[in-house]
C-alpha cells in the first residue's frame, strides 16, 4: 500500500523529505515490498499523530510527531565509502612497507650486538645523508656508537605503536574506516 | 553506594526489564482486541516505564511478531484519514501470551515472596 503525507508548507515538506531519506536508510536491509509496507505504516502513524496534536502550525505538528516517533540517523555522505576503501588499502600498503622497515631495524639491532664494529649508522664527510649499514663504511663516521641498540629499539617501538594506531584506525573491523566501508 | 549510583543501576535494570516484557505487553494489548499501530502505541504509553517510549520502536517488533506467526495484519481503508494496518493476535499468539503470563506469575511469586530471615 503506497501512501503520502499531504503537507502544505515548504518547511514541512523539507522536514518530511529528510525524515523519509533517513527512514529508507534505516530500513535498507529490508526487501523492497517490506520496506514500502513499513514506510506506509509510518506515514499512517505520523498522519494520525499530527491530526491528534493540538498545535496550530503544520511544521510544529510535524516536528512534534517526528520527535515522538524517533528520528533515525542520517545516511552517510556519498563520498565516504569510496574514501574509506582508498584509505583502507593505503593503510595496508603503509603497514606492509613500514613493518618491513621495523623488522630490518630489529635485525640490525641484533646484528649490532653480534658485530658492533661493522653494523651502524654512518655519515660521510661533507654529506648530510645518513646510511644504515651492516658493513663498516670506509671514510664514513659512525654516529651512534654504543647508542645504536637503544636508539633502534626506541625507533622500532615508536614505529610499532604508530602501526598499531594505524591498524586500529583503518584496518580493525571495529575501526571507523572499516565501518565506513560498509554500504 | 550513593543515591545517584543506585539510580544509574535502576535505570539500567529497568531498561533491560522493559525490553524483556515489551513483546508480552504488545500481545496482551492485542489479545484484548485488534488494534492498529497508533492505538497500540497509545496503549503502551499508559504502562509504567513506557511513558517516553520512542513510538517508532513498536513497528519492528510488530513485524517480527507477524513473521513469528503471533499476530496477523491487514490494511483497512477508513472513511476519513489514511488507511490503518490492523493487527490481530493469532491462536499461537494467544497461547504464547498465556505461557508468558504463567512464567510471569511464577516469577512474581518468587520475587515478591518474603523469606524468613535466618536466626543464629
Amino acid at each position: 500500500m503506497r501512501m503520502t503525507l499531504e503537507l502544505t508548507t515548504a518547511e514541512a515538506r523539507r522536514l518530511w523529505t529528510d525524515f523519509l531519506r533517513r527512514l529508507d536508510w534505516a530500513n535498507r536491509d529490508l526487501p523492497g515490498p517490506e520496506r514500502e509496507e513499513a514506510k506506509s505504516e509510518v506515514i499512517a502513524h505520523i498522519a494520525e499523530d499530527m491530526a491528534a496534536l493540538d498545535l496550530p502550525d503544520e511544521v510544529e505538528r510535524l516536528r512534534e510527531a517526528l520527535d515522538r516517533f524517533g528520528i533515525p540517523p542520517a545516511p552517510p555522505p556519498a563520498w565516504r565509502t569510496p574514501l574509506a576503501i582508498v584509505l583502507h588499502y593505503l593503510a595496508i600498503m603503509v603497514m606492509g612497507a613500514s613493518g618491513l622497515v621495523i623488522l630490518i631495524l630489529l635485525h640490525m639491532t641484533l646484528m649490532e650486538a653480534l658485530n658492533p664494529a661493522a653494523v651502524g649508522l654512518y655519515i660521510y664527510p661533507g654529506d648530510t645523508v645518513l646510511t644504515l649499514s651492516y658493513e663498516n663504511q670506509a671514510g664514513a663516521r659512525e654516529i651512534l656508537g654504543a647508542w645504536f641498540i637503544p636508539a633502534m629499539l626506541v625507533v622500532s617501538a615508536l614505529g610499532s605503536a604508530a602501526l598499531y594506531g594505524l591498524w586500529k584506525l583503518a584496518l580493525s573491523p571495529t575501526g571507523p574506516v572499516s565501518r565506513w566501508m560498509r554500504p | 553506594m550513593t543515591g545517584t549510583e543506585m539510580e544509574d543501576i535502576l535505570d539500567r535494570w529497568s531498561s533491560q526489564a522493559r525490553k524483556g516484557y515489551f513483546e508480552m505487553l504488545l500481545l496482551a494489548r492485542l489479545n484484548a482486541g485488534r488494534a492498529y499501530g497508533y492505538q497500540i502505541v497509545a496503549a503502551l504509553k499508559q504502562a509504567p516505564g513506557f511513558e517516553n517510549l520512542a513510538e517508532g520502536t513498536v513497528y519492528p517488533v510488530l513485524t517480527r511478531m507477524k513473521k513469528d506467526g503471533l499476530v496477523t495484519a491487514e490494511w483497512v481503508a477508513e472513511d476519513t484519514g489514511p488507511p490503518r494496518k490492523y493487527y490481530t493476535v493469532t491462536e499461537l499468539g494467544a497461547r504464547t501470551l498465556d505461557a508468558m503470563q504463567g512464567i510471569w506469575r511464577r516469577m512474581d511469586e518468587v520475587l515478591l515472596a518474603q523469606p524468613a530471615k535466618e536466626t543464629s
